[in-house]
């Protein structure tokens, strides 16, 4: 044991991986101090990238509704914010994984996928209109420029999706609608902060 | 035989090239209205990495209509561009990693187009590879 031990430890460092061990050690060192902040401990690793902007956003407004009931606070928050905002990503999530079910299946795009595309069309549409009402009232975006570009470019992208979905009558086709349906909940999150920046 | 060949060498606008054509066009509205905007507003900010942003966009939406209009000129135009791109958004990823200072706001390409979900590195290489394939 004497001889084998330092070696046959070195092997099982390399092997089954010490920091593995630290990491495990340092997170139950560390747990009691991050216990305020660890709300937000389930999106901590995929942070980056823009689903993880998403994916924060998805958990922040799930707090915020969840602050909101318990103490009532007059609506003087972004236009873009809340049910509209969050139904416009739900739906494109849903219409995309729909189109990736069609694309997989060799399918074109079929009416559920074009029906679908017109909801999250008039959801948009919503919430332009609620972003123009917010203006009219006297509210400002953060980023004028920037929430005006991307307000626009939103409102184009199911109909872009439709157009193009109408030209490709094969699973590329569905491809088109499941790609376009993936970019705009990233637009919508954009858009929020757009809006934000100067309010916050 | 005559049609058999054109059939062939024109269809970089059909099948999976319309969902590329498709991608390159949301980069190329992005990229663009991103470029137009910084340049309008701020552009002594970041002069280099704005007109980058600029020349991405501009590589974008010729590369989309090289793919569309699909014959032989467009088939050129799509690979030149591919190949801009690739070249572009590699070296500029690597030179904002090497000498972040020059690129003191991102460009669509900087980080190897990270911000972007990496699609701006994916882009050419499909680009390629389906210009490659319909040939």
């Amino acid at each position: 044991m004497s001889h084998s031990a330092p070696y046959s430890r070195r092997q099982g460092d390399c092997a089954y991986g010490l920091p593995g061990w630290r990491i495990e050690t340092d997170r139950t060192a560390a747990a009691p101090q991050t216990g305020v902040t660890s709300r937000r401990s389930p999106t901590a690793g995929v942070t980056g990238g823009p689903y993880g902007a998403l994916l924060r956003r998805l958990v922040e407004w799930g707090g915020e509704r969840l602050e909101r009931r318990a103490t009532p606070v007059s609506g003087t928050g972004s236009p873009i914010d809340g049910v509209p905002a969050v139904a416009a990503i739900v739906v494109s999530l849903l219409v995309a994984a729909w189109a990736l079910v069609a694309t997989l299946r060799h399918r074109a795009p079929d009416r559920v996928q074009l029906i679908g595309l017109a909801v999250l069309e008039l959801i948009l549409l919503g919430l332009a209109v609620l972003a123009g009402v917010a203006l009219a009232g006297g509210e400002r975006p953060g980023e004028p420029g920037a929430f005006f570009g991307y307000l626009v470019t939103l409102v184009c992208l199911p109909p872009l999706a439709a157009v193009l979905a109408r030209m490709e009558p094969t699973r590329w086709g569905s491809a088109i609608v499941c790609a376009i349906c993936l970019v705009t909940p990233v637009v919508v999150v954009r858009l929020q902060q757009t809006w934000e920046l100067l309010g916050g | 035989m005559a049609e058999l060949r054109t059939a062939r060498t024109t269809r970089t606008n059909a099948g999976p090239g319309r969902l590329l054509i498709a991608v390159y066009l949301l980069f190329a509205i992005a990229a663009t209205s991103r470029a137009g905007l910084q340049i309008a507003t701020k552009f002594d900010e970041a002069p280099l990495a704005y007109l980058l942003s600029a020349l991405a966009a501009v590589v974008y939406i010729v590369a989309a209509v090289g793919l569309a209009r699909a014959g032989h000129t467009g088939r050129r135009v799509a690979l030149a561009c591919c190949t801009v791109e690739l070249v572009g958004v590699v070296g500029i990823g690597a030179f904002s990693l090497v000498r972040p200072d020059l690129f003191p706001d991102e460009t669509v390409w900087s980080g190897f187009g990270s911000g972007y979900g990496y699609i701006p590195l994916l882009l050419p290489i499909l680009g390629l590879a389906w210009l490659a394939k319909t040939r």
